[in-house]
This record gives structure tokens, sequence and C-alpha cells, in this order.
């Protein structure tokens, strides 16, 4: 993975397999603490106390198509590689999933962030809620698709027009928060 | 600066194309978006595609994404499938294959020989 808007977006489709509505994405970048944390938590299926202990072994997996499951092995790689700060999964059965990961803002091994706007822009053609949350030192920046969603009515942001809009209005938000 | 308030008009805009829309004789265009498919690229693939049938304003064409489609090392992998059932799976897609993807597959109607994971097994 060449950057971290794609572990965001693997990591986000466990949740979409797990059945999740709503994903939560936080990113907290702090400059000044040298710290980056990534935190996905969603509300599908949850995992019991045993598949928690397993999902970082990468040969275990719950899908048919191959024997193998790279995503939260790869995550939990990325956070050991870069300062070994922090990475945690908590999970209930019928309570979705939490995964957090801290990282050492200057780390060699850190890669760039990457293209954001287009992982949410991507999750939400899978008819799913996004909040999400971005800080960046003390400047913070929140979205949430449902409020979008009932001034949208039956239009869906997989529609051209509004995927633009929203890239538009993502990619504003997110370069404010850095200035 | 885009606001809440250009959503506004732009939905108006899109609620009235939307209505015009006939998904019948459709294409439905596959990515696979598991690790294996991230890892490889596939997510500017598919953005490139989407961006595509938007450019073409091609109504009759969806663009949806899926998990692993089992071949792992040919990623980017796209099938297309069309109202038929027909299906075509291309395989080690780069973004700038979008277009061609597009203009021949789905206005034309031609096979893109060197994207056929067929080509490709050993």
């Amino acid at each position: 993975m060449t950057d971290l808007s794609l572990y965001i977006l693997d990591l986000s489709f466990n949740s979409i397999e797990a059945g999740s509505t709503c994903i939560e994405i936080s990113i907290d970048e702090n400059v000044y603490k040298n710290l980056l944390s990534i935190a996905i938590k969603d509300n599908g299926k949850g995992m019991s106390q045993d598949e928690i202990s397993q999902v970082t072994n990468p040969f275990y997996t719950t899908r048919l198509s191959r024997n193998v499951g790279l995503g939260i092995p790869l995550f939990k790689q990325l956070c050991d590689l870069c300062g070994g700060n922090e990475f945690l999964i908590t999970s209930n059965p019928n309570e979705g999933t939490f995964i957090k990961g801290t990282m050492n803002y200057d780390s060699i091994d850190l890669p760039p962030l990457g293209d954001i706007v287009k992982t949410i822009s991507i999750l939400l053609m899978n008819d799913v809620d996004i909040n999400y949350r971005h800080t960046y030192n003390n400047n913070e920046f929140i979205f949430s698709t449902i409020k979008i969603k009932e001034e949208l009515g039956p239009i869906s942001f997989s529609q051209n027009e509004i995927r633009k809009w929203l890239e538009d209005y993502l990619n504003n938000n997110l370069n404010n928060i850095r200035r | 600066m885009k606001s809440l308030e250009d959503l506004k008009k732009i939905r108006d805009e899109a609620a009235r194309k939307l209505q015009m829309r006939d998904s019948k004789d459709g294409f439905r265009i596959v990515v696979g978006m598991a690790t294996c498919g991230i890892a490889a690229g596939a997510r500017e693939v598919l953005m490139s595609l989407v961006e595509t049938v938007g450019l073409y304003e091609l109504d009759n064409v969806s663009v949806v994404q899926v998990g692993c489609i089992g071949e792992c090392a040919l990623e980017p992998i796209v099938e297309i499938f069309d109202s038929q059932g027909n299906r075509t799976t291309y395989c080690k897609v780069h973004p700038v294959d979008a277009d061609e993807i597009i203009r021949e597959h789905i206005l034309k109607n031609k096979v893109i020989d060197r994207l056929l994971i067929q080509n490709y097994r050993k």
C-alpha cells in the first residue's frame, strides 16, 4: 500500500463486509506531539474474542476466494514500523468493531496520507453513511453524510454531479485545516 | 468554494437527469476492491472508470465494487457484464485503460485483447 488513504479504504471495506451501515473514520495529525492516528469504528456484526485474536494473523480470513487475509496485518505492520505507539482492536458480536493505530509523524516509514477524498468518494458508492473527523494540530474538520443525504433525497452520491461536488467540498475543507 | 448551498442547486439538476435515465440493456463494470486490488492500484482504476462513464454521459453503465476475485497476482481486475450476462475479465488494468475500455468495449462492443485475463494465466 502506497499511502494511508489506501489502508483506510481497505479497513473500511472490512466494515462494509461486516454489514455496517455507518462507518466513523477519524484521522488525527499532531505535528507537535509527533503523532498521527487513524481510527475506524463501525456498526457491523462485530467479532468474538476468538476472532479478534486471529485477525492479525495473515493466514486467517473469513473469505472463501483465497486463504490469506492481509488487510489488518498490513496495518498492524505499519503501526509497528512507525514507532509502535498503539495498535488496538476492540469488538463484540453484534456491536461493531473499533480499530485504531498511532504512528510517529516523522517516521521514515510513514507513507503520505494520500488522497483521502477519493477513499471517501468510493466508500460512499457503497451506500453507507460516513462520519468523518480530521484534525490537524488545533484545526478540525467534521463531515457527516447523514445530513447531506437528507438534502439529496433519492439522489445518490454515485451521480456524477454530486460526486464532483462532494470531492470539491472535502478537498476545500481539508486544505483549510492545514492552513 | 463549494458550499452546502451549491449542493441544493446541483441536486435539482441531478434529479432531472435521473428521471431520464434508462438502465435497460446496460453494462455492469465490476472492479475488485479487496486488499490485493487496492494494493495494486484498483482505487485509481475505479475512479478513472467512474469519471470516464461520467464524461461520456453513459446512463446504461454501472460501476460496481466487489471483493477479491481470486486472482490476486493479476490485479487490478475489471470485469464487464453485458445485458445478457456475458462476462469479460480484464486484468492488470491501469487507470489510463479506462478510456479504451469505455470507448472500445462499452461503445463498440469490441473486446480488448491485450487486457484479457486468458492471456496472462499460465
